[in-house]
């Protein structure tokens, strides 16, 4: 944990809250260059994301793709390593003095007790502690001791002495082998001084015992989908089967209760928590996989499925894992004596009472503010909502109003992990913009000249680590030294303490050099690991990098064996002979280096566009900003107001204002793309603007190409003149009000052109623009009638409070099915709408003199443009990111980004954050103006490559091309992440991978089975 | 804007809507038809049109086949919808006002229902005899005439701290004269000072209200109010929980102004006392469950008062019921469905007091005579050993008077 900066009283950035936000945040700074504290009141980072198994739509684990700098490591790792980060768990944030550039934060560290530099996490401690209370993790449903550690991966990877419900009988400092906890630890106090301050302290799961008609807490089969998540976990005591707690079965019948503490006024959550359908569907789902007979069903109001990919994962569990969608309520939970099962009373599809027996029952809960958010607001001197979460400034979604102090996360609206993402990354781009001129450059290290080593006979050196007992109590460490000894080419053996810290990479150092070492293997921990340190250490002894391979006698020996040693040993022992196997066929590799062009193409002048210019240009990077059309503005000039009552062409016209007066950057109006070449970091692309041809370099490139209205083709649009979409009434509403005079009857039709067969998906926006409008046709006509008819009114988050103001002010609601939609007629003048109304089960006529369509977001035709920049296009037309859940604002390719409606529907103030967190990725690699690739880079025997072009298409990153004559392929090393796939795909094994070459794994899997 | 469904046919009025919301003071347009109040309505099963659909009846302002329904009578005022609504909307409140309406718009139509029949008779007879009875009102204290000892200025002495406000019931069921006369003893051992109005306590008011004939209660209201200003007492006690809730929220609502006493119900009154020492109980080595009345509970949040009462008594085991507290079920007794629905009524009482024999219990204490009738007559059915008793009496029984 010694970095360059560590252990000032002063830093760039202080982030706080160390969930996935924090990290995000903290990650991209780093980045960029900027010192950062992370700052956490938990003993380790991570917030609510060592909860999770799985994450949805892809019911995948897909954090660990969640970095900077892709390959993908695990965000955890990378905060707990990265020089530029320090972490301060254990600690919360008491006052905030200065100004944005300036502060000065007072931070309190509450006491560990136990020492994070001394404890080795041996859990001699929590062995003897009697002490036994419940788990954090998981909602209580496991114990821990008094002593522990929140789970296995955590960092600082220390334990922590929870004092609240410790005896302080002392036994623990009795057994701790090297005297780490100090039961009479003091709190201290400091004062650091910040450019910039980041709020990312997360959210608060709703208290299901307060809704006491659910029996949380009373009947023992009552869980809450936090306890639900921990039991789906695989890491969980029934390793991931739902189990009942009364019995241990598998329950049969499943149901899950949503809105639990949301969009209910009785207990102050007014607000939709915006996922907890997705997350409930996502539990249902992987109850359904493990539990195939189950039947589960969900009682809900609304499916709101609105993020990219969610409606088809909610038709998918409709469809394919028969999960049952219940509209109703529950009004009571109660359980029976004998058999602990529960009855739900609900009403059936008639809408008559009913009661229903289930055999365990999740209740969906939502999610508040983090506790103590009215203090941290007051300390910090920020304001909060009405709902008691960070207010922002408008058209600002990371600003608090309190300069340059930023917000993102849970603590500023319940959301899913890529808006977090995208937040946080918002958040970062606002601080990086604010500090600009303190970035410090990156420089890299120097190294002495590498040795060739491609004349001499391999010369092996095996490193066993004992890692301070965790790997030496268990494996038999000098009865492996006896073995590797006599490996073919093993020169020398050691033994030493930690390989990790200064003298066991000294060691490795000195026996380079005395031994003659030309490869190394360092046999200790998870190659996960420490692997720059002996790369380093390995280039300071004169060798190259590649030269170096592991065998993980830690993670995959010591600890998962650990009560069976023989076994241990046995599995090390093959794995030392596997790596020794392929250390002496390993040959050196250079990992390629290119300058990154400093300028950036923003493809698209619209609001996304817009705002990623301004953001990176206010970081000092110079900009082209490219639109089609000859004004900017896109899609927002056809927006008047917002929801919340936003002047957005104000704020455009300042948008553009702004953008036209900045020197770092330059507009090409009415210019289109003809050509883009070159590769990430160096591009060159051809414009075209009324006959001119024009050249321009850049670095990186950010899509922001924008969306459009999706055209009408039912309910007699363009046939009846009193038959308009929304976005033409609202014009309407803004310049013509005059024409809406005298109304009286206006019925609005939803999801005209989503949750359709031409457009599957949900657009998002739709309902809230609806609600929008009608407000506003209410505050200009009160006595009119407004109707809405809709399929699930999805105003998530704090759209819900406008839901809640349509009704009051009188809009009606009426829901309609799919299978039975809406009908208008004109007759004469006059239109006449039939709809079912499920309540009362009746068919209405209703006149009506204004029908408004609320009609979809469709993608552009982006087709010549993915083709021109080599990216690809999802199912429905837009723009697909890396990563659905933790890379929404990168293509798999590198150095080309995205954000807006190019890349799927979204609001404003969502355009804005992404276009803004685009900008902060861009950021990191021109702020780094080298890239660097990685060693492990395919090569082509062209002498057996058919040209077949196979590894071309399977290549994610385009790094690999063909040549032009030949069709043999070539690589693009810079671009290449070394994940292997073309040498799989390869059909005459011409392309193979530098350090995974044929030879050397045949030669490990030799040594396996020997 | 028509609206055409069939049976339903009307003119969208939004109207009708505001009207009915001043009524109840209740924001029906908020509602989101999440189906919640219907799902837990005891009576729901028997309504032609269940909560939910009434609210949509009204906001889709049709009146008449609302006014006209049954549903409208069927309302326990149990207020489990209005306690569980995320939208903190109370069908009660809407029945409630409901009623009202079909009283005034709809007298004619309704006039041939046998139960809109009883209801005006028993209006009528509240508003000419000031009790529902139709006894000599004179008779209020008719059941302190077979205690030993009559106490001292139980009629209307000036005064007085508390003054105790019997309630029909109470006062004219023999079946219940006990909660009475336990209640008087009670005051007497704690050495209260404490009266009643006697022939001047008029019904409290709240059957009016019930039967939809609230218009006609403010003359009951101002008598009752009068003739307790008239006495100085510092406050108003009930043993019965209806009279406690209209005391506490319609008479303010009524008279447009604060009633100027304290109002507390006999639940509170015995907490006070215990907690003060000025009674002492002796073991009572028996196993009871409490039935929260929803007038108390739901409506009024008193949950706490009597079973710390309970757990004074020395050797009492509680057990409390599968559906306990905010989450109590009916009794089936209340909103005057009894006149309209007796199956329904009988149906839940059935339910609840299984729910009773399920904690064992020896003893079901309530504080509400009307559940005590209920619930009574239902062990009665049953032929259950067990007893029904107000906890009024259950402490009475349990006094320690040193003798």
């Amino acid at each position: 944990m010694s970095g360059q900066d560590k252990g000032r009283s002063e830093s760039d950035v202080l982030v706080v809250g160390a969930g996935i936000a924090g990290m995000q945040a903290s990650l991209l700074l780093a980045e960029m260059g900027f010192r950062v504290r992370l700052l956490d009141r938990a003993p380790a980072i991570g917030g609510f994301m060592p909860l999770l198994d799985r994450t949805f739509p892809t019911n995948s684990c897909g954090l660990c793709f969640m970095s900077p700098t892709p390959p993908a490591l695990c965000p955890f790792i990378e905060c707990s390593r990265h020089p530029l980060i320090e972490l301060v768990p254990n600690s919360e944030i008491e006052a905030l003095e200065g100004e944005a550039g300036d502060f000065q934060a007072s931070i309190v560290h509450r006491p560990r007790y136990v020492d994070v530099e001394v404890c080795n996490s041996c859990g001699e401690c929590a062995a003897v502690c009697p002490v036994e209370v419940p788990r954090e993790l998981g909602g209580g449903l496991e114990t821990r001791r008094a002593i522990y550690r929140p789970y296995p991966q955590a960092f600082p990877s220390a334990f922590v002495i929870d004092r609240e419900a410790c005896t302080a009988c002392g036994e623990c400092v009795k057994v701790c082998p090297r005297g780490a906890i100090d039961l009479d630890m003091p709190e201290r106090r400091s004062t650091l001084g910040v450019g910039a301050v980041i709020l990312t302290p997360g959210f608060e799961p709703f208290d299901a015992g307060q809704k006491t008609e659910f029996g949380y807490g009373v009947h023992q089969n009552v869980l809450t989908s936090i306890q639900f998540e921990r039991m789906l976990s695989l890491t969980s005591p029934s390793r991931g089967l739902p189990a009942r707690p009364s019995d241990q079965e598998a329950p049969q019948r499943l149901a899950f209760i949503q809105c639990v503490g949301s969009r209910d006024i009785s207990c102050d959550r007014g607000y939709c928590s915006s996922i907890c359908c997705m997350y409930a569907t996502k539990q249902a789902m992987l109850a359904k996989e493990r539990l195939p007979d189950a039947e589960v069903t969900i009682f809900h109001m609304d499916v709101r499925t609105f993020g990219k990919g969610f409606e088809r994962y909610y038709e998918r569990a409709k469809e394919e894992y028969a999960i049952n969608y219940r509209r109703s309520m529950i009004s009571r939970v109660r359980e029976l004596a004998e058999s602990k099962n529960l009855t739900l009373a609900c009403v059936d599809d008639q809408g008559c009472p009913a009661e229903e027996e289930f055999d365990l029952v999740v209740l969906s809960v939502g999610f508040g503010p983090p506790l103590g958010a009215a203090e941290m607001a007051e300390a910090l001197g920020i304001s909060l909502n009405s709902h008691g979460f960070a207010a922002t400034v408008a058209f600002s979604p990371h600003e608090t109003d309190r300069p340059g102090v930023f917000v993102a996360g849970g603590f500023r609206e319940p959301q899913d992990i890529p808006e977090a993402v995208v937040e946080a990354s918002c958040a970062a781009a606002g601080a990086a913009e604010l500090l600009a001129a303190r970035r410090v450059p990156w420089a890299s290290k120097e190294y002495p000249a590498e040795r060739d080593v491609s004349e001499e006979d391999p010369r092996v050196g095996v490193f066993l680590c004992q890692c301070e007992g965790n790997i030496a109590d268990v494996v038999d460490l000098p009865l492996l030294a006896g073995y590797a000894v006599d490996l073919q080419d093993v020169a020398c053996v050691e033994q030493v303490d930690k390989a990790c810290e200064l003298e066991g990479l000294e060691a490795i150092k000195s026996a380079i050099a005395v031994q003659e070492l030309n490869r190394v293997v360092v046999a200790g921990c998870t190659e996960r690991l420490h692997g720059d340190l002996f790369e380093g250490t390995l280039r300071q002894g004169g060798l190259n990098p590649c030269l170096l391979e592991r065998a993980d006698l830690r993670e995959g020996c010591a600890w998962a064996h650990g009560d069976q040693p023989e076994q241990a040993t046995q599995k090390a022992r093959q794995l030392i002979a596997m790596a020794v196997a392929k250390a002496r066929l390993l040959t050196p590799s250079q990992a390629a280096e290119a300058e990154v062009s400093p300028g950036v193409l923003v493809i698209g002048g619209g609001v996304a566009g817009l705002e990623a210019a301004l953001s990176l240009a206010g970081q000092g990077f110079f900009v082209h900003l490219v639109e089609k059309e000859k004004e900017l503005g896109g899609h927002l000039r056809h927006i008047h107001y917002t929801l919340e009552g936003g002047d957005t062409q104000q704020y455009l016209n300042d948008l553009i204002e702004r953008v036209g007066r900045n020197e770092l950057i330059t507009l090409h109006l009415g210019a289109e793309l003809k050509e883009v070449t070159g590769d990430a970091g160096r591009y060159t692309t051809v414009l075209a603007s009324d006959g001119d041809t024009e050249q321009l370099a850049h670095g990186v490139i950010v899509v922001a190409t924008g969306g459009e209205e999706v055209e009408p083709n039912e309910y007699l649009y363009g046939e009846h003149p009193q038959v308009v979409t929304q976005r033409e009434l609202e014009e309407r509403i803004a310049t013509d009000e005059g024409s809406l005079a005298g109304l009286k009857n206006v019925i609005m039709i939803q999801c005209v052109g989503s949750r359709e067969p031409d457009h599957p998906y949900c657009s998002r926006i739709c309902c809230s623009v609806a609600i929008k409008n009608a407000l506003r046709l209410k505050e200009l006509q009160p006595e009119a009638n407004v109707l809405i008819l809709f399929r699930d009114m999805r105003t998530y988050g704090f759209q819900e409070d406008y839901y809640l103001k349509a009704r009051e002010k009188g809009v009606i609601f009426i829901r309609y099915e799919p299978e039975a939609k809406p009908k208008v007629d004109a007759v004469k003048d006059r239109l006449r709408v039939l709809v079912h109304e499920p309540i009362l089960g009746a068919d209405l006529t209703l006149d009506a003199d204004l029908v408004v369509l609320s009609t979809g977001v469709a993608p552009r035709d982006n087709r010549a443009l993915a083709e021109m920049l080599g990216v690809p296009l999802d199912e429905d037309g837009f723009f697909e990111e890396a990563n659905i859940k933790v890379r929404p604002m990168d293509f798999e390719a590198v150095g080309m980004y995205l954000c807006g409606l190019s890349q799927g529907p979204k609001n404003i103030e969502e355009s804005i954050a992404q276009a803004r967190g685009a900008a902060a990725r861009a950021a990191v690699m021109l702020a780094k103006s080298r890239l660097e690739g990685q060693p492990a880079v395919p090569f082509v025997n062209p002498r057996l490559c058919i040209a077949c072009g196979r590894c071309i298409e399977t290549c994610p990153f385009g790094a690999l091309v063909a040549d032009e004559e030949t069709g043999i392929t070539e690589v693009v090393p810079l671009l290449c992440q070394g994940c292997g796939a073309c040498s799989v795909a390869c059909p005459s094994g011409a392309i193979q991978q530098r350090v995974f070459e044929k030879t050397q794994l045949m030669a490990v899997l030799d040594a396996a089975l020997d | 804007m028509e609206i055409n469904g069939g049976d339903l046919t009307g003119t969208l009025d939004l109207g009708f809507l505001a009207q009915v919301e001043e009524r109840s003071g209740e924001d029906l347009s908020r509602c989101y038809y999440c189906l919640k109040c219907t799902a837990g309505c005891p009576s729901a099963p028997a309504m032609p049109y269940g909560p939910a659909q009434m609210v949509r009846l009204a906001q889709l302002g049709l009146k008449d086949p609302l006014l006209e329904s049954p549903s409208i009578w069927f309302c326990l005022h149990c207020e489990t919808c209005g306690a569980r609504c995320p939208n903190e909307i109370s069908i009660a409140r809407l029945t409630q006002a409901l009623r009202q309406m079909a009283m005034e718009e709809k007298g004619e139509e309704l006039k041939g229902q046998a139960g809109i029949q009883a209801l005006r008779t028993l209006g009528e007879n509240i508003l000419t005899t000031h009790n529902i009875s139709a006894e000599d009102n004179s008779h209020r204290l008719m059941w302190s005439e077979n205690l030993e000892r009559v106490p001292e200025g139980l009629e209307r002495k000036a005064g007085a701290q508390t003054l105790y406000f019997v309630g029909c019931v109470s006062s004219f069921f023999p079946m219940t004269y006990v909660i009475p006369q336990a209640f008087v003893q009670i005051l007497e051992e704690a050495g209260e000072s404490f009266t009643a109005l006697g022939g001047e306590e008029w019904c409290c008011g709240y059957p009016l209200l019930m039967a939809g004939m609230g218009a006609q209660a403010e003359e009951t209201v101002r008598h009752n109010v009068e003739r307790v200003r008239d006495l100085g007492v510092r406050r108003v006690a009930t043993t019965c929980p209806a009279c406690y809730h209209m005391w506490r929220h319609f008479y303010p609502d009524i008279l447009g102004e604060e009633v100027g006493v304290e109002v507390v119900h006999s639940t509170q009154l015995l907490a006070e006392l215990l907690d003060e020492g000025r009674l002492k109980l002796k073991a009572t080595p028996r196993r009871v469950t409490y039935h929260d009345p929803c007038d108390l509970g739901r409506k009024n949040d008193l949950y706490d008062a009597p079973r710390r009462v309970l757990e004074g008594v020395p050797e009492l085991s509680l057990q409390e019921m599968s559906d306990t507290r905010r989450d109590a079920l009916c009794c089936g007794g209340g909103g005057n469905v009894e006149t309209f629905n007796p199956e329904l009524v009988g149906e839940l009482s059935e339910r609840r007091f299984r729910q009773a024999l399920e904690t064992e219990a020896e003893v079901i204490v309530s504080a509400c005579p009307q559940c005590e009738r209920t619930l009574t007559a239902e062990a009665r059915r049953e032929k259950a050993r067990v007893r029904v008793m107000d906890l009024v009496e259950f402490v009475w029984r349990a006094l320690d008077t040193g003798e």
